[in-house]
């Protein structure tokens, strides 16, 4: 009982906006009425994203990627709060999104049209008096098609960063992981492609 | 006034909408010309190999999902203005220059009407039987290396040839002045010993940067070919590799994957 009391306890902090944290955009769910604009580069996405904070607990924000394969992927998101306790989270995140091959020039990677969508659960600890630092960590799942056997395939993303807020608004985002076909056992066994990207945020 | 307000934002979005899919459609305007990489068309144990079978029923496939073979040259000629492309227009490379390329592709790309790309590394052409290239002589590994005549009868049988570098060495790994003359120096031999000019150039291993590109361009090839994560300008051109035991449902897949087992499974 006093797990479920304490599990009760976090869920409904969770609810609560800490008006003197940093509000990272990788600590969760931005608060109700905050807005960031993300930009990012790196592999295998670079992209924009903005997000606004619908209620405490809960962000929803568009996404604009794309890959050097030469592809964009337009897309929807959302964030909701699952636990907080003081500077740390947990958090789930869903997206769609649409993925289609872009004039490449010469010679492409043959991409198809697909559309996708993911599941995420990401795990955040905020350091520094105003938890101006967040070190996160996220696994999600991707299920990408075109409603065909041969070119739908499910994905396991695991990534973890760090986001530093040094002055005002702006704070930079630095990610790594792996990004790999789900058919193979292990996010740490050979293979799969590395997730490394970059960038900056503006919260206003 | 706020009905009036509603409707007109609704408008006010649909067309923001509307011109969002229009911009969208423009962008979508569908992929490039795919290049397929090969290397021995053999038995080999190795994951790069192909058998005789294999690409035979690949290059069926190829033709009878409507795709036209081309060369490089008319994928350049296609993006100045020059010439025109086919319908589903595909190219087919082979890296290393194996005398099976010779021996066993040829015939099956002749007899179909379909044309290639070979990529052979320039000191490796022996002047004849007594000077071919062996690697591994005697072993079940044993890789047996195209003739200078054979090149000239792939180049005479209307198929392309491009420089694979001078011995076959990571060019990301030597210093630039040995880049510099490994690219022209190979390009200059392999033109002679054709007698018409190669201008493509596949980096060995796919491994490049881009002051071993800036060297390739600076020796007057017109394009070179990468691996799957080649960006797709003219000095970088994306391939996808053909592996061991790929049957044409593979290739197939291969030639239309979804972003994310594109960048999950480049090369």
């Amino acid at each position: 009982m006093r797990r479920w009391a304490v599990a009760a306890a976090l869920c409904a902090s969770a609810a609560g906006a800490d008006d003197g944290r940093a509000q990272l955009v990788t600590a969760g769910p931005l608060p109700q009425g905050l807005s960031a604009i993300t930009l990012f580069a790196g592999r295998p996405l670079s992209g924009l994203r903005a997000e606004h904070g619908f209620a405490s607990w809960l962000d929803a924000g568009l996404q604009l990627e794309g890959g050097k394969e030469g592809f964009l992927r337009p897309g929807l998101g959302s964030r909701a709060r699952l636990l907080r306790s003081g500077c740390s989270g947990l958090t789930a995140r869903a997206n769609v999104a649409f993925a289609a091959p872009v004039g490449a020039g010469l010679a492409a990677r043959p991409i198809t049209p697909t559309a996708d969508g993911e599941l995420g659960l990401a795990g955040d600890v905020g350091l520094g008096a105003r938890c101006s630092v967040s070190v996160f960590a996220e696994v999600s799942g991707l299920l990408d098609t075109d409603l065909s056997n041969t070119r739908s395939g499910l994905f396991l993303q695991g990534v973890a960063g760090v986001e530093w807020a040094p002055w005002g608004p702006l704070s930079l985002i630095a990610r790594a992981g792996k990004l790999r076909r789900m058919h193979t056992a292990s996010l740490f066994a050979p293979g799969g492609a590395p997730v490394v990207t970059g960038g900056a945020a503006v919260r206003f | 006034v706020f009905n009036l307000a509603h409707r007109s934002g609704t408008r006010a979005g649909l067309r923001g909408l509307s011109a969002l899919w229009l911009l969208w459609g423009a962008a979508a305007c569908g992929p490039g010309v795919p290049i397929l990489t090969y290397h021995s068309i053999s038995d080999l144990e190795d994951p790069y190999a192909l058998s005789e079978q294999d690409f035979a029923a690949q290059l069926d496939w190829v033709k009878s999902a409507g795709f036209h073979t081309v060369t490089l040259r008319e994928v350049l000629d296609a993006d100045r203005q020059r010439g025109s492309l086919p319908p589903n227009p595909i190219v087919l490379t082979f890296d290393d220059g194996y005398q099976d390329n010779y021996v066993k592709a040829l015939p099956l790309l002749v007899a179909r009407g379909q044309r290639a790309t070979f990529f052979v590394v320039a000191r490796f052409l022996g002047a004849d039987e007594a000077h071919r290239h062996i690697e591994a002589p005697g072993t079940p590994g044993e890789r047996r290396f195209l003739l200078l005549s054979e090149a000239r009868e792939l180049a005479a049988a209307g198929m392309e040839i491009g420089s694979h570098s001078l011995l076959h060495r990571r060019l990301t790994t030597l210093p630039l002045d040995e880049v510099r003359r490994d690219v022209q120096a190979s390009r200059d031999e392999l033109s002679a010993a054709l007698g018409q000019p190669v201008d493509f150039f596949a980096y060995p291993y796919n491994s490049e940067r881009r002051q071993v590109r800036k060297l390739v361009e600076a020796a007057g090839y017109r394009a070179a070919v990468a691996g799957g994560h080649g960006m797709g300008d003219r000095f970088e051109l994306p391939r996808v590799t053909v592996y061991r035991n790929m049957k044409p449902a593979d290739l197939k897949s291969r030639l239309a994957e979804g972003w994310a087992a594109a960048a999950a499974e480049a090369n």
